[in-house]
């Protein structure tokens, strides 16, 4: 027990430090766990969240007898899986290219400008999208017909959209995206990198060989975490870009904007919760086996 | 060692991302409390007997909810509406706004987190009315209970009304009283018409036959502008139909210019709802809407006043609004009001499309009634609340009338979501001294439909009870952006596939168990009235 005391003693600043997240976590993460009870009830205003009435499985029913639960899931896992492959290969990429610039201004406006998009909400990002896109006056038309081709009709068509909606992603998590690999760069010993000149190494080789594997451990770690959300649709990007635009939606349509639209006019927070509760299940297992294979390869990459 | 170092700081990072999105969500918009209720002097006790009451014992100040945003002279206004509430019944009124753009998403919350207020805003469909009832949170209203606090309320409102506002045989809203027309009107671009050699435009034939030519002659002014839906509800107007109170978006209808035919139709086996699809894919490749229109968030007024719309349809009063807005900007446009089904009995809108309720967890529901009944019928705070005080923001004109002074846009005219407690018996008209062509236009096209109301249907007052049908409502809903309304839109490639798919689709959605619950419901709606 003494014991116990003096090592808090010795660690308290970082006990401190520590408190905000572990509040933040207990408060918004782990208390609201209870709600899951939420999933299995008729929920009414009168009985709230635990004096409603059970309702056994029947809200999940809904969700898997509309006959999208398989299209809206794939959709989900297939975006997710683009964007993250897509995000982590531009971010590092802009990260070592970052690093690897000389001019001092030219680095700090270029990061600057890339960091902008981060801040601008899904709302006006939509704003944007629309007026290059739309068909009557967008920039994108407007340009076309000037060059002497036909029109695209971007927002009837669901083919164009994968394409779209990657390239607004990667434009606007870049910037963010990549400060997390400078702060890895910045962390390689750069006793490495001179051992490295002494031993005649190339730009190239010392991307390849030094930098990059130095950074393996971060990436791998941010893979796994942004894999822990593999089945939770961007809900903000989703809704704003596409919206209510039906002929979109067999290539555009997420579990989160699904269960949006069905449940918006009804109000079931039962049936919402029964659909978060599945995406977390999944959520859930995914991690925990992309966590083991992670820890095959190599148990220093894992996360626990 | 480093690799540990790189580790921290990528979790660290995350953790600032974590509470990055944290912060962008927490930011409560809860209004600060509008009305002062502090400062109110003790000079306002007993004056009209009642004070000496045991129910008006206490005072009490009542929290009410409306929908919108609150005009910049509203305190102003309700500080006045509060001395007489505290004379009258010793209570006042704190007023919050949930604005247009959060009240789908609020409104609920209220009642799930349990705000103590005591009046909320309330109306069939779009104002949550059912949705709200079916989870319990609405007060529900004996007349009894209505007689002995709103006794005025009680002489005032009509039976239908109250007929319109019952689910599972209780009451949860007191409806507005006034006739509002269901009806859409057209405001119409009178340079445009003058052009293609039109001098009026009577009839859905004549309007579209005009819509054809403005297709063909201009760039950049669209018939129709953004549009979504096409023009379903012009179409069910035509054909003397309506949808059925409670309906999922239109698929049921019944044919209300026919007040001894009580059958509901189902919209995709209608047999004129095929032709009504050819008849938008027509339209829409002749391009009297944009290809654009899904993905628009255009309001429906957007087009018109921006000029990239030759019309607009709404009802009447908007359209005169709207028609009067844009002349302003633009005089050579000559904004003009149109009736484009002239020769068809018009239908009073369900008095339940405006409403207020009473909280079921209110600590003052008798009080909260007592305050709704002089909103509703005492005359100088139903002024006050319409048009704000008299000789600032209006002047009165006799009994029945007012006119508009330079002060009028500080509160508006029945601009504060007032509507609820519309009273037809006292609301005043508007008195204008010059009035422009399309002032004349609106009176012209109003004195019309006030003299071609068509017959009580028995279905009008029908609301439906959708807590057995909730998993097939919002299989349907889920599915209506994507099959349905493209195809009201005329924006399907073929008609006969596009029904086809939405067919197999709702059904097996279950379309059928909510069509037999609404056949159940009506057979008991209708056996209940004779």
């Amino acid at each position: 027990m003494n014991k116990f005391l003096r090592k808090l003693n010795k660690n308290k600043i970082f006990l401190i430090m520590l408190a905000p997240a572990v509040v933040y976590a207990l408060l918004f993460s782990y208390l609201p766990m209870a709600g899951i009870v939420l999933a299995f009830k008729k929920y009414t205003y009168a009985g709230g969240i635990f004096g409603s009435a059970w309702n056994g499985l029947k809200n999940f029913e809904f969700f898997f007898r509309s006959g999208k639960a398989l299209l809206v899931s794939k959709n989900t896992v297939l975006y997710n899986l683009a964007f993250i492959i897509l995000n982590t290969l531009t971010q590092m990429t802009v990260a070592i290219l970052l690093v690897e610039l000389n001019g001092k201004y030219f680095k700090k406006i270029a990061q600057s400008l890339m960091f902008l998009p981060y801040f601008i909400s899904w709302v006006i990002v939509s704003v944007i999208a629309f007026n290059m896109l739309s068909n009557d006056f967008g920039f994108v038309n407007s340009f076309l017909v000037s060059m002497g081709f036909e029109k695209i009709s971007f927002y009837n068509n669901g083919k164009y959209w994968p394409v779209i909606l990657s390239i607004f992603n990667v434009w606007k998590s870049v910037g963010y995206g990549s400060v997390l690999y400078l702060a890895a760069i910045m962390g390689i010993d750069t006793e490495v990198y001179d051992a490295a000149a002494i031993d005649g190494a190339n730009v190239f080789q010392r991307i390849f060989r030094v930098t990059i594997p130095q950074m393996a451990p971060t990436m791998v770690i941010l893979l796994l975490l942004s894999i822990g959300g593999i089945f939770r649709g961007n809900f903000d990007m989703f809704y704003n870009l596409v919206g209510n635009n039906g002929i979109l939606h067999p290539a555009t349509d997420v579990i989160d904007t699904f269960t949006f639209r069905a449940l918006i006019t009804n109000n079931d927070f039962g049936m919402s919760a029964a659909v978060g509760l599945f995406q977390s299940v999944l959520c859930f297992v995914t991690v925990l086996v992309a966590n083991k294979l992670v820890n095959n390869y190599d148990p220093d990459y894992s996360l626990f | 060692m480093k690799r540990a170092l790189s580790l921290l700081v990528a979790l660290a990072m995350f953790a600032m991302t974590l509470s990055a999105c944290a912060g962008n969500q927490s930011s409560p918009t809860t209004q600060p409390a509008a009305p002062a209720a502090t400062e109110k002097p003790e000079s306002a006790p007993a004056d009209s007997g009642n004070s000496g009451n045991s129910e008006t014992a206490d005072p009490v100040v009542l929290k009410m909810y409306l929908l919108g945003e609150k005009s910049k002279d509203f305190d102003a206004v309700y500080d006045k509406i509060n001395e007489i509430m505290k004379a009258k019944i010793n209570a006042t009124v704190e007023a919050s706004f949930l604005s247009w753009a959060e009240h789908d998403t609020k409104y609920s919350l209220l009642f799930s987190g349990n705000e103590d207020f005591d009046l909320i805003f309330t109306a069939a469909t779009w104002g949550h009315y059912e949705t709200t009832v079916a989870l319990g949170g609405f007060y529900p209203l004996s007349f009894d209970f209505i007689k002995q606090y709103a006794p005025d309320i009680y002489e005032v409102v009509p039976p239908v009304a109250w007929d319109q506002a019952e689910i599972g045989g209780s009451i949860y809203m007191v409806p507005q009283y006034n006739n509002e027309f269901t009806n859409d009107a057209y405001a119409v671009r009178g340079d445009l018409m003058e052009k293609y050699g039109y001098s009026t435009i009577s009839g859905f034939d004549q309007l579209t036959e005009f819509f054809s030519k403005l297709a063909a002659g201009e760039s950049g002014v669209s018939p129709r502008g953004n549009i979504q839906g096409g023009m379903i509800y012009e179409y069910f107007q035509k054909e003397g139909y309506s949808t059925l109170p409670g309906t999922p978006k239109e698929f049921f209808l019944y044919k209300s210019m026919d007040v001894s035919d009580t059958s509901i139709n189902y919209l995709l086996e209608w047999d004129k709802f095929e032709e009504y699809c050819y008849l938008m894919k027509d339209f829409y490749e002749q391009g009297f809407w944009s290809k654009d229109s899904l993905a628009s968030m255009d309001q429906r007024q957007d087009g018109l006043l921006r000029g990239t719309s030759a019309t607009m349809a709404w009802n009447l009063g908007s359209c005169k609004t709207y028609a009067t807005e844009a002349n302003l900007a633009h005089p050579d446009w000559n904004v003009t009001l149109v009736d484009i089904i002239p020769d068809i009995p018009k239908q009073v809108s369900s008095y339940i499309n405006n409403g207020m309720a009473i909280n079921a967890n209110s600590k003052n529901k008798e009080r909260a009634m007592m305050a709704l009944n002089l909103f509703y019928t005492d005359k100088e705070i139903h002024d006050l609340a319409f048009y704000g005080i008299e000789g600032v923001h209006w002047k009165a004109i006799g009994d029945d009338a007012y006119s508009t002074t330079d002060r009028t846009g500080d509160y508006g005219i029945s601009a504060n979501c007032n509507w609820a407690w519309n009273n037809m018996n006292i609301n005043r008209d508007e008195y204008i001294e010059n009035p422009t062509p399309a002032d004349i236009k609106f009176q012209e096209i109003l004195d019309s439909w006030n003299g071609n109301i068509r017959g009580e249907h028995p279905l009008d007052g029908f609301s439906f009870d959708k807590a057995s049908v909730t998993n097939e409502l919002a299989l349907i809903d889920s599915l209506v952006a994507q099959y349905y309304t493209p195809l009201l839109s005329g924006m399907v490639d073929d008609v006969p596939k596009a029904i086809a798919e939405l067919k197999k689709q709702v059904e097996n959605a279950g379309i059928q168990k909510v069509h037999d619950e609404f056949k159940a419901q009506v057979a008991a709606h209708i056996a209940a009235q004779s």
